[in-house]
């Protein structure tokens, strides 16, 4: 089974719903009361991420016609604008400033931190409101907080704490962690939040103090990664933090495989790939790897917004395996359809006073907007994988749902995050 | 110790030869028709998807055999694309400003990207290595994968081929004699034009049978076209600008001291490379081998 969906899937879909967003750009803006309320979608909807964006526009794509066949917000049409970022901080500021241009003043969307970081600055001025879906960075709900921006989906701290908790509560006779993390500011942002859950839920849980071994950084984006798998071979620790993901993560396993790396630890987590190294690997699937979703699917079987969004997005991609980005996207279409009905109006000010401290269902269930720092505090999702005789050649082992009782930090906005255990 | 020392000039040394695999096909075209063949990263893809497509509909437990003969059955292919790309983009613009080819081999990058997404989309997938060459050779706590031995040989025998090619035989000759004056070599009988598709031809095999052959080290996606280009790029210059005697070098020189710097200085791991191709063009802006081309 593919994840993949052709554009041709997305835009038959789109036509067939009425939501065209590529002609949406086209249109001229109209005021009109009964004029189509536009939401505009910022992704990568070509370049190194482009499969994300993918996931991102389908998401959002599901939303705008089930809000539009429910009749839509105020009694008017949403439509979705979207705009490209290719995932490059440049692109991502013109795609605001076009929309912004363009009369479109709420937008969504987002995966690269540093989109999310260079857009910010730039929304007060433009009198916009950007909704962030996936990028995970600390720095946007605090040094670099903006009054202007919203996060919808769970962010480094909260998410890389509950692994933490998650591996700390699982595996305690595993007491010793090391790491291989990408040399990125996302990449020790985790590492970091990671070891503050592991300083305080491993001692908390167990008994026993918990060690962490220095990580080995890695470039990001290499293709060879033999040196840091040689120097994590030496290691005595029994835990491994796979920080570089995506498709890094699948080079790097399938080149440790020689070295019989994924049978000298006991455990392995990894940020966020999601399905990517399963699918990627099939067969060769690492036994027992724990991922952060941004939303599983089926951790809400029996909840009427995940199920409706996951028949949909099957029904439209022929994927049976949403990633979590379609959930994301999803979400923060219908936190704009939930603030606007409160607000009674579009006007940004009033947007964003409705944002703050809204509280909304979403496909992983309720999700409540801090009105302080606009950090979304919601479920955070595991799944564990392994390899199967299957034709897709991997399954899931296991999944996980943590509620965020005490991951994420207090609300600081403006300020840098502090943190509570790991004092580096 | 013996890995502390030794692991990362092996690790070097692969690396290198991965770089020189890709890099051959781009220094002949270059040494040659003084193209500066962008799209040479998308052949390369394009070689490793099909190869990762016939692995996947013909051999699911791939043999090492089976592994070769589809490296080389992507290596024709592309290099049959190879013959269409010189037909089409590389004669007509062999007599204008190379800014054009530049521009011209930069969209074939983009359309082959294109391709590959319409043709396989834009998910990550890979294959693992053949099974007679999974595992590792170990000495002491050296640990030297059985696949990174394979892919040193056989960039150890890519250039002792190439080079043995070019110093020994009548055709190495006459692609040297080519490349230094295409215009006495027209006049001495040489069909220049039939030569250059040729050297085209086995430039994009090349691209192709290294795509093929580096399958199991890498994940596919389209962003694989630029995985290896700076690198590529980078030991052609350091090299001399088309000489694959400077590419083999060069790719050595640049690979191991970026190894051991990654290892050695960790905190800053890759940047090695680009201080050690920039200490070298100061040393010798020249490059490693000036003036000979080939």
């Amino acid at each position: 089974m593919s994840n993949d969906f052709s554009r041709r899937q997305i835009t038959k879909s789109l036509a067939a719903f009425g939501a065209a967003s590529a002609f949406g750009s086209f249109t001229r803006p109209s005021f009109a009361q009964s004029a189509p309320i536009r939401l505009g979608l910022i992704a990568p909807l070509s370049g190194s991420q482009e499969v994300i964006g993918r996931y991102q526009l389908a998401g959002a794509t599901i939303a705008v016609n089930q809000i539009n066949q429910a009749g839509g917000v105020l009694g008017r049409k949403i439509e979705l604008v979207t705009r490209d970022d290719k995932a490059a901080p440049a692109a991502g500021v013109a795609a605001a400033k076009d929309l912004a241009g363009n009369g479109v003043n709420l937008m969504f969307g987002v995966l690269s931190s540093g989109v999310a970081l260079a857009i910010a600055p730039t929304l007060q001025a433009d009198k916009s409101v950007l909704v962030v879906s996936a990028a995970a960075a600390n720095e946007l709900t605090h040094d670099q907080f903006s009054p202007n921006v919203f996060r919808t989906a769970d962010h480094a701290y909260s998410r890389q704490r509950a692994l933490a908790k998650l591996v700390a509560a699982d595996y305690p006779a595993v007491s010793d962690w090391t790491a291989i993390n990408p040399q990125t500011a996302i990449g020790t942002s985790n590492w970091d939040s990671f070891v503050d859950g592991m300083l305080q839920f491993y001692p908390e849980l167990n008994k026993k103090p918990v060690t962490i071994t220095d990580p080995i950084w890695a470039k990001f984006g290499a293709t060879d990664y033999k040196n840091e798998i040689v120097q994590l071979m030496r290691s005595k620790s029994e835990g491994l933090y796979c920080g570089v993901y995506g498709g890094d993560a699948v080079t790097m396993f399938g080149q440790a495989a020689a070295y019989g790396l994924t049978k000298k630890f006991k455990v392995l987590v990894d940020p966020g790939s999601e399905f990517i190294i399963a699918q990627a690997m099939g067969k060769n699937t690492p036994p027992g790897l724990w991922s952060g979703f941004h939303w599983f699917y089926g951790a809400y079987k029996g909840h009427k917004i995940n199920d409706d969004l996951y028949e949909t997005y099957v029904k439209m991609a022929g994927d049976k395996h949403p990633a979590g980005y379609v959930g994301e996207a999803h979400t923060s279409v219908l936190a704009y359809a939930s603030a606007i009905q409160k607000a009674g109006s579009t006007d940004t000010d009033k947007v964003i006073a409705a944002l703050e401290g809204l509280e909304f269902d979403s496909c992983k269930g309720m999700r409540k907007i801090r009105k302080e720092d606009h950090q979304a505090i919601c479920d955070i999702n595991f799944v564990q994988f392994g390899p199967d005789d299957s034709e897709q050649g991997w399954k899931i082992t296991g999944h996980r749902v943590i509620k965020d009782e005490g991951l994420s930090e207090e609300p600081s906005p403006g300020q840098p995050l502090k943190f509570l255990y790991n004092k580096r | 110790m013996l890995a502390l020392f030794l692991g990362p000039l092996f690790n070097g040394l692969f690396t290198a030869m991965v770089v020189f695999l890709f890099a051959t096909g781009l220094t002949l075209v270059f040494g040659i028709l003084r193209i500066l063949n962008f799209a040479h990263g998308g052949f390369f893809m394009i070689g490793a998807y099909l190869a990762f497509s016939l692995v996947k509909t013909f051999a699911s437990d791939t043999s090492t055999i089976a592994y070769i003969l589809i490296s080389i059955v992507a290596g024709i292919v592309v290099g049959l694309c190879g013959l269409v790309v010189e037909r089409l983009v590389f004669r007509p613009l062999q007599h204008v400003d190379e800014a054009y080819s530049l521009i011209a081999t930069y969209a074939l990058l983009l359309i082959s990207e294109g391709a590959v997404k319409a043709i396989w989309g834009v998910s990550f997938h890979s294959i693992m290595t053949p099974a007679a060459l999974g595992g590792a050779l170990i000495a002491g706590d050296l640990v030297m994968p059985v696949f990174a031995i394979f892919i040193i040989g056989l960039g150890v025998l890519c250039y002792s081929l190439l080079e043995w090619i070019l110093q020994h035989t009548a055709t190495g000759k006459l692609m040297k004699s080519v490349a230094s004056d295409p215009w006495m070599a027209g006049m001495l009988g040489v069909n220049v034009p039939r030569f250059y598709a040729w050297i085209v031809v086995i430039g994009f095999f090349l691209a192709g049978l290294a795509g093929g052959l580096l399958l199991p080290n890498q994940t596919l996606s389209p962003n694989l076209a630029s995985v290896f280009v700076v690198q590529a790029f980078g030991v052609l210059i350091v090299g001399g600008m088309g000489n694959i005697r400077g590419t083999f070098l060069a790719s050595i020189l640049l690979c191991v001291i970026d190894s051991y710097g990654s290892v050695i200085f960790s905190e800053v791991p890759g940047v090695f490379f680009y201080v050690a191709m920039a200490a070298m063009l100061l040393m010798r802006p020249q490059g490693l081998i000036a003036g000979a081309r080939l």
